[in-house]
């Protein structure tokens, strides 16, 4: 929502300082909320919501918020079932890639790449496979039954089952 | 060509990187990483030198040195449950042994969801940033506090086996981890060797890990042996020599300087937790061992920090305090035993072993304040001034610069700025 303001009339007389100022106040505020809600990305507005996809044929039908946390934060590399999972993962800068972890756990993208670079440097995991288009997470679900990625719901084809949709 | 532990480990990591490379690989997977520090650290004072570790030369007045690292890690996949990691490190050595550059190299399987088993040279995780100590873009200090730290290098990775279990939570995931094996601590000087093997290795870690924050406690245990160091021969015919009325002395002596046999335990448990751009750690530190080059202590620190946008401002407070006087034998006892000037005898024979102990004494505080700028997605600019307090014979931790241990309490200042990166 773009915050709503109405024009002011100012008046500049020496005996109305206190208006005036209250008036440029006021005036600095609208431009400032205008300028923020035009930059400031609004997931809210989009009508594509995020989902959770794996191939049509894996043996993974659902999995919950926590499920797909643990995935994506390194801590299991295998679906519940015991299955191998192959986490995929758009490049940094990606607009999906920072709703994506916003929404599942409300870190920013700079925090999720430091916090990947530390489970890489420690030797503990690796981080998820990289992709640059939702073409190659297309082509990589639809070919491994082990992958598993997040794109818009506009962007699920025939070959992908939805495990997962962000509300 | 008979091959070293540390040797073999050297070439599994270029063997790693070598297939990995190689078109006919049989790995599915390679990744070649790595991190770098360049700082530039300032000290002032002429009765010590600054080192970042205790593995570390001393270094004064302006050094690119002390802060400065070099890492390059290799990750290689070979199957969905069979891994392989090897990760080199260069830093300014006292001792330029191999083993002291190689911080990672092992064999790592998947068993199923939860079990996991790794084979080779790993990292004890003996405190919550020992197994990424080194990489400063991911810390918020221009280094781990010394208190904790500085010692973490000599027990920061172990060769051996390594049992994982990690266990889903509601809160996110907890992780246990039992490891047993064999590290050896090569730190010699131009005096010579100074080796110590720590044996029958046994590391217990429990980790809580949450999207918020993260609780690590540890427990490792080992027995000392083997220690080699300069004129080590001529130490024990001296002590063999000695007249009678000094036989139980010399036993003092030679039970304080020489561990062999003996066991070490450490016991560690800190946090970390992030409340949106607030940051609190905190950890404490147990160590008991009779080794009077190395004697029982409590070490701790607390850090918070802040972000405002790109900039991170933090401030640390943090104490080492030994759990032994500083003695190689118990003078008061021997001065209450003996005639004077057979006293004042035992004082002349006991005085190099006494200032050895001395010179490996550690007793500090440390506050320190400093600034991190992550200016982008990769690299980080830092800024940290730290002020140490010093007891009387408590300046281990750093290098010497005089003859004899400083007596006196005294402060201690290091100034550092840093680049740093991750590629």
């Amino acid at each position: 929502m773009i915050p709503y303001c109405t024009d002011l009339e100012l008046n500049i007389s020496v005996q109305q300082k206190s208006q005036r100022w209250q008036g440029i106040a006021l005036t600095l505020y609208c431009a400032l909320a205008l300028y923020v809600g035009l930059v400031t990305p609004s997931y809210s507005q989009s009508a594509d919501s995020l989902v959770v996809v794996v191939n049509s044929k894996s043996s993974t039908g659902s999995l919950s918020k926590k499920e797909l946390i643990d995935i994506y934060m390194g801590r299991f590399n295998k679906f519940p079932n015991g299955e191998s999972v192959i986490p995929i993962d758009f490049s940094s800068g990606n607009g999906n890639r920072e709703a994506f972890y916003e929404l599942l756990v409300g870190k920013s993208e700079r925090k999720i790449n430091a916090y990947w670079s530390r489970l890489l440097f420690s030797g503990r995991a690796t981080p998820p496979q990289k992709v640059d288009s939702t073409a190659e997470v297309a082509s990589i679900i639809k070919n491994d039954t082990h992958a598993l990625a997040y794109l818009l719901a506009s962007d699920v084809q025939p070959g992908m089952k939805i495990v997962y949709e962000f509300k | 060509m008979n091959l070293n532990s540390t040797q073999l480990y050297l070439l599994l990591v270029l063997l790693l990187v070598n297939l990995g490379l190689s078109e006919n690989s049989a790995a599915q997977e390679v990744e070649v990483s790595g991190f770098a520090t360049i700082g530039l650290t300032h000290s002032a004072g002429d009765t010590v030198s600054f080192r970042s570790s205790l593995l570390n030369k001393g270094r004064e007045d302006f050094s690119f040195a002390p802060d400065s690292v070099l890492g390059l890690q290799a990750n290689v996949r070979f199957s969905e449950n069979l891994d392989a990691v090897g990760q080199i490190i260069v830093q300014d050595r006292t001792d330029t042994n191999l083993n002291n550059y190689v911080e990672l190299a092992f064999l790592r399987y998947q068993i199923n969801r939860n079990w996991s088993a790794k084979i080779g040279r790993f990292s004890t995780n003996s405190y919550l940033f020992t197994d990424y100590r080194y990489v400063g873009h991911l810390l918020t200090w221009a280094r781990p506090p010394v208190e904790m730290y500085s010692t973490a290098g000599s027990l920061g990775n172990m060769d051996g086996l390594q049992t994982s279990y990690i266990h889903d939570v509601d809160f996110g995931a907890i992780k246990f981890s039992l490891s047993y094996g064999e590290s050896i601590l090569h730190n010699g000087g131009e005096a010579g060797d100074v080796r110590v093997d720590y044996e029958d290795f046994t590391v217990f870690n429990v980790e809580f890990q949450a999207t918020e924050w993260r609780i690590h406690a540890a427990y490792l245990s080992a027995k000392l042996d083997n220690f080699v160091f300069p004129d080590a021969d001529e130490f024990v015919s001296a002590i063999a020599l000695v007249p009678s009325i000094f036989k139980p002395y010399a036993e003092q002596i030679q039970f304080s300087i020489i561990p062999d046999g003996r066991r070490v335990t450490y016991a560690s448990i800190g946090g970390q937790y992030t409340l949106n751009d607030v940051e609190f750690i905190a950890e404490l530190s147990d160590y008991d061992g009779d080794w009077g080059l190395a004697s029982s202590a409590r070490s701790g620190y607390a850090t918070a920090s802040y972000r405002i946008a790109s900039l991170t401002p933090y401030m640390t407070l943090a104490f080492y305090n030994r759990g032994e006087q500083p003695e190689v034998i118990d003078f008061a006892a021997a001065q209450a035993a003996l005639p004077s000037p057979v006293y004042q005898q035992l004082l002349f024979l006991t005085a190099d072993s006494n200032e050895t102990i001395r010179g490996a004494s550690i007793q500090q505080r440390s506050i320190s304040l400093g600034m991190k700028w992550d200016f982008s997605d990769s690299w980080s600019f830092k800024a940290q001034f730290d002020h140490y307090r010093i007891d009387s014979f408590g300046s281990g931790f750093f290098g010497e610069l005089t003859a004899l241990t400083p007596s006196e309490k005294f402060t201690y200042n290091v100034a550092n700025i840093s680049l740093t990166t991750t590629f």
